[in-house]
């Protein structure tokens, strides 16, 4: 199973300046995804989920919406 | 290639990593069209080969061989009895399946169903059950019952047309097992662990079965993972699903084009087809449409709504003959106008 985060404001700022990227740019995850409501995520924060797959393990990330 | 050399191989910034997916991906997936209608007439119920690679790029909501693989807990793993118990909740009943024959009257909005006897007794079921089943799933109706017939009404008035359909979805409902799920069968692997693989896709239904392993449940049904799971579980299911068709025709692609087209299909949180109907299809470039598909269309509809076109991406550019915001096209050289001067009194 994949491990999702829910990241604070400053660490989410973090992760912006560190793709050169405003945080509204990261890939989307919806409020109803199953993984939100488990973490307990708002609309507009960053979660950080835990891949690993066959090019190695690694950290992506996704930004909370309303709706599609 | 291990995971430690492909370290090495961090992508450059500015490198066009879409076109060089897509052609790694093409060029094989061409290959294995060649192949796949030569080793035509061997029969096989499981969609593979391309029509299975379309299938997951389109996003098609009814694919055509949906399959659970359930593992079971420790308890019940290494126990063939206990794994049979099990598999016998899965495999579904239909209401349709029980019956001798119908009858809708659309005009009193009421339906008569009348069972078979031998049928029910196959099944172990009763009226008594069916009515009571039928009663808390669709909670607008009343049944009656005679004998071997089952009358169904409505309590309060009803329009026709919903009524219609609703009876349709009375006869396709489960009285037993899981909804949707056709077969099911107890396989063992080389460990000798009994697990067990369906025809049909619930895994919010299996999910609620005794017995049932849910770290380790697996289905190749896209929407049903995305439901269940959520988009991240999607989207490797993708990417793995697509890989493993690949491997299959022992075509090899690098995983991480795969990867790329599976979180560019995930991106906005809903799965979208790769097609015109979802990635290409929702581009912001008019011209970049344009030079996908339906053309036409596209160039009218920006003219009539008076669409503006920045120019910011890959094909658009290439279209109206301007260099490329990739890779070295992306540097951009500016002079100051006294250096200039300098350059123009050398000459």
């Amino acid at each position: 199973m994949v491990v999702h985060e829910v990241l604070s404001e400053s660490e989410a700022k973090k992760v912006s300046a560190e793709y050169n990227t405003p945080i509204d740019k990261f890939p989307k995850i919806l409020q109803s995804d199953p993984q939100v409501i488990k973490i307990g995520a708002k609309p507009r924060q960053l979660i950080k989920i835990h891949r690993e797959d066959p090019t190695g393990k690694y950290s992506a990330y996704r930004y909370v919406v309303e709706s599609v | 290639m291990s995971v430690k050399n492909e370290k090495k191989f961090n992508v450059v910034y500015g490198e066009a990593v879409g076109a060089v997916a897509a052609h790694s991906f093409g060029e094989p997936s061409t290959q294995m069209v060649l192949r796949t209608f030569h080793s035509a007439g061997i029969a096989s119920s499981v969609v593979t080969g391309l029509p299975r690679i379309l299938e997951l790029v389109d996003a098609r909501k009814k694919q055509q061989s949906p399959i659970m693989t359930i593992r079971l807990e420790k308890s019940y793993a290494k126990n063939y009895e206990k794994a049979k118990q099990v598999k016998a909740q899965f495999e579904e009943v239909l209401v349709k399946s029980l019956l001798e024959s119908f009858t809708e009257d659309l005009k009193n909005v009421t339906m008569l169903l009348e069972f078979s006897k031998e049928k029910l007794a196959q099944s172990d079921l009763t009226l008594k059950f069916i009515s009571g089943k039928l009663q808390a799933k669709f909670e607008s109706i009343e049944t009656e019952q005679e004998g071997n017939k089952l009358k169904i009404k409505y309590k309060s008035k009803k329009e026709m047309k919903s009524a219609r359909t609703m009876f349709v979805n009375m006869r396709n409902f489960a009285i037993k097992g899981l909804q949707g799920i056709k077969k099911a069968t107890v396989q063992q692997d080389d460990d000798g662990e009994f697990y067990i693989v369906t025809s049909g896709s619930n895994m919010a239904g299996a999910l609620e079965v005794d017995g049932v392993d849910k770290e380790h449940l697996y289905s190749n049904d896209m929407f049903d993972v995305l439901k269940v799971y959520g988009i991240e579980a999607a989207r490797n299911m993708i990417a793995n699903e697509l890989k493993k068709t690949m491997d299959e025709e022992n075509v090899s692609v690098g995983f991480r084009h795969i990867g790329l087209l599976a979180d560019a299909m995930t991106y906005g949180g809903s799965i979208k087809s790769a097609g015109r109907h979802g990635i290409a299809g929702n581009k912001a470039s008019v011209f970049a449409r344009a030079s996908y598909e339906e053309t036409v269309k596209h160039f009218v509809n920006a003219s009539v709504f008076g669409e503006r076109d920045p120019l910011k991406g890959v094909s658009e550019n290439i279209l109206i003959g301007k260099q490329i915001n990739v890779g070295t096209g992306r540097i951009k050289l500016a002079i100051k106008k006294e250096d200039l001067k300098k350059v123009d009194a050398e000459k």
